[in-house]
């Protein structure tokens, strides 16, 4: 019997996307390395798929929408083969360093596909050691050739004169459940401040992801002998095709032990997203209570940019406008939000244009939009089987 | 639209309202250079004032954006609703400042010497003349 994969569609429409699978059982039945897996459908054409050994997974892009699972059978059968040594897939998503220090560490880099393109900074300070405020940010999301970020001065100036404050997809701040205590008490962890790390990155012809680490931070529940460090991981990933970022965030101890699994997290946690997009002077924020895990903001100007979040940790607090901003000209630019305490969240970051105005509900609204990429990437995914 | 016809002429909404006369004069340059080549890329095609003026709306949405200010937008907007309370403001708003562009435009090569350029704003004028094409 071939090495096949059985993939379920457990929505009740039609539907493409992508879908993963554990790589280590594929590895010790076939026989083969990470480079040397193919994946072909049945009539022999291949798949794009993709081993990501630090994170024991396969993943692979649908070529097609398949059919909604009917009983237990699935939706479509893949076939796993040993790779051609000549053949060669084409990378379609990638990672790349746009600034490093004098010693070729990364301060500034990039994931891209066809459609999306998102620059991080790793360091709190861009240039200007004053303005030491941008750590873990998206300074730059580029959706079809437009900066979202910025995305009315782009479309009078092109690449000059955006905000400089402009940033998105920012953890700013954790909030810690401690460990231990009779009562809960908690701990405010300040992250905008603070260089990450560049842990590892990859990319290939599905995904392209980075792992950063934050600076380490000491957990002080009240006895100082017990006092340990930890720190914040986000493993922030770009699909093929996708107009959207997902990221996995954990809370691990120094050291962290291999990021392949939730065992170690002892902490509970809620992080505190920050924004600062140009979504016009009156952005629509659409938030139900029917929908607690995500949230959709957008503009009713041209060029109707917009952005959605979604998570399976459910939404906390949603922030708009940003009244803590001490200049006042910025607080209709920026919004924040949380989620609920977590022991890990897998989080999506959608970028959008929508000039469907006020029609909410509109199969290319921000709503829809969002709310549909919450159900088939995190509530309802495509589930694989290796058989 | 026909209540558009109402309304006090495009340079009351730029130059009272949203006050962004001065950061279009300042800008002028790029912004009619913008709107030409908007022209030039549609001028061949089907529904191509439609096309232009929907390709030129970003570049609107970017003037009233980064040349206003909240406070100057949200009385606009409220000078629309109360001239017109079943229009939309955005709309509204957006189709007076490219009124004002084109005029500015076609003012600016009317004594040119430059008989393409002319036919080129002329042509450009008429197109917004004749709503309705917004969105």
């Amino acid at each position: 019997m071939p090495d096949q994969l059985f993939v379920f569609n457990h929505s009740s429409y039609p539907r493409g996307g992508w879908a993963s699978v554990a790589w280590h059982p594929i590895q010790a039945r076939m026989g083969i390395g990470p480079d040397e897996v193919a994946l072909v459908d049945e009539s022999d054409l291949e798949i794009p798929c993709q081993v990501d050994p630090a994170r024991d997974t396969l993943i692979f892009s649908l070529p097609r929408k398949i059919e909604p699972v009917n009983g237990s059978a699935p939706s479509v059968i893949f076939t796993l083969r040993r790779r051609s040594s000549r053949s060669q897939q084409e990378e379609k998503a990638h990672y790349k360093v746009l600034d490093s220090d004098p010693n070729g560490q990364p301060r500034v880099v990039q994931l891209s596909n066809e459609r999306l393109a998102a620059s991080f900074n790793l360091l709190p300070s861009p240039g200007d050691p004053a303005k030491n405020w941008y750590a873990g940010a998206a300074t730059s999301v580029r959706l079809d050739g437009l900066e979202m970020l910025d995305a009315f001065a782009a479309a009078l100036k092109g690449w000059e004169g955006h905000d400089p404050e402009k940033r998105c997809m920012q953890v700013d701040e954790l909030r810690l459940e401690l460990p231990g205590s009779s009562a809960p008490t908690y701990q405010r962890v300040q992250l905008f401040d603070q260089p990450y790390e560049l842990v590892s990155k990859s990319s290939g012809p599905v995904r392209a992801s980075i792992t950063l680490a934050s600076a380490a931070f000491d957990i002080a529940p009240g006895d100082p002998e017990s006092r340990e460090r930890y720190q914040f991981y986000r493993i922030i990933s770009l699909l093929a095709g996708t107009d959207y970022l997902l990221e996995e965030l954990l809370v691990k101890p120094v050291p962290a032990p291999a990021l392949t699994g939730t065992g170690a997290i002892q902490l509970a946690f809620v992080p505190r997203f920050f924004a600062h997009m140009d979504l016009s002077f009156t952005p629509e924020l659409h938030r139900f209570s029917e929908a607690p895990e995500w949230f959709a903001i957008g503009s009713r100007f041209s060029p109707y940019q917009g952005y959605g979040f979604a998570t399976n940790a459910r939404l906390g607090a949603v922030t708009y406008p940003h009244l803590e901003s001490p200049e006042p000209g910025n607080q209709r630019k920026q919004f924040s939000w949380k989620t609920l305490p977590c022991r890990s969240a897998t989080c999506l970051h959608r970028f959008m244009r929508s000039a469907a105005g006020r029609g909410r509900g509109h199969q290319e609204h921000f709503d829809v939009r969002t709310g549909t990429c919450f159900h088939e990437v995190l509530d309802r995914p495509l589930t694989c089987h290796f058989v | 639209m026909r209540a558009l016809q109402e309304f006090k002429p495009a340079t009351h909404v730029v130059e009272e309202l949203l006050r962004v006369d001065r950061f279009i004069e300042e800008n002028k340059q790029i912004i009619l250079e913008r709107l030409q080549e908007n022209y030039s890329g549609v001028t061949a095609q089907k529904q191509a004032y439609a096309m232009f003026i929907t390709g030129s709306l970003p570049l609107v949405s970017g003037i009233i954006h980064v040349g206003s200010t909240a406070d100057d937008f949200a009385r606009a907007a409220a000078w629309v609703r109360d001239k017109s309370p079943k229009a939309d403001p955005i709309n509204v708003l957006c189709h007076f400042v490219l009124i004002y562009l084109v005029e500015l435009g076609w003012r600016e090569v009317l004594e040119s010497n430059e008989p393409k350029r002319r036919t080129m704003w002329t042509r450009i004028r008429k197109a917004v003349q004749e709503p309705p094409v917004l969105p």
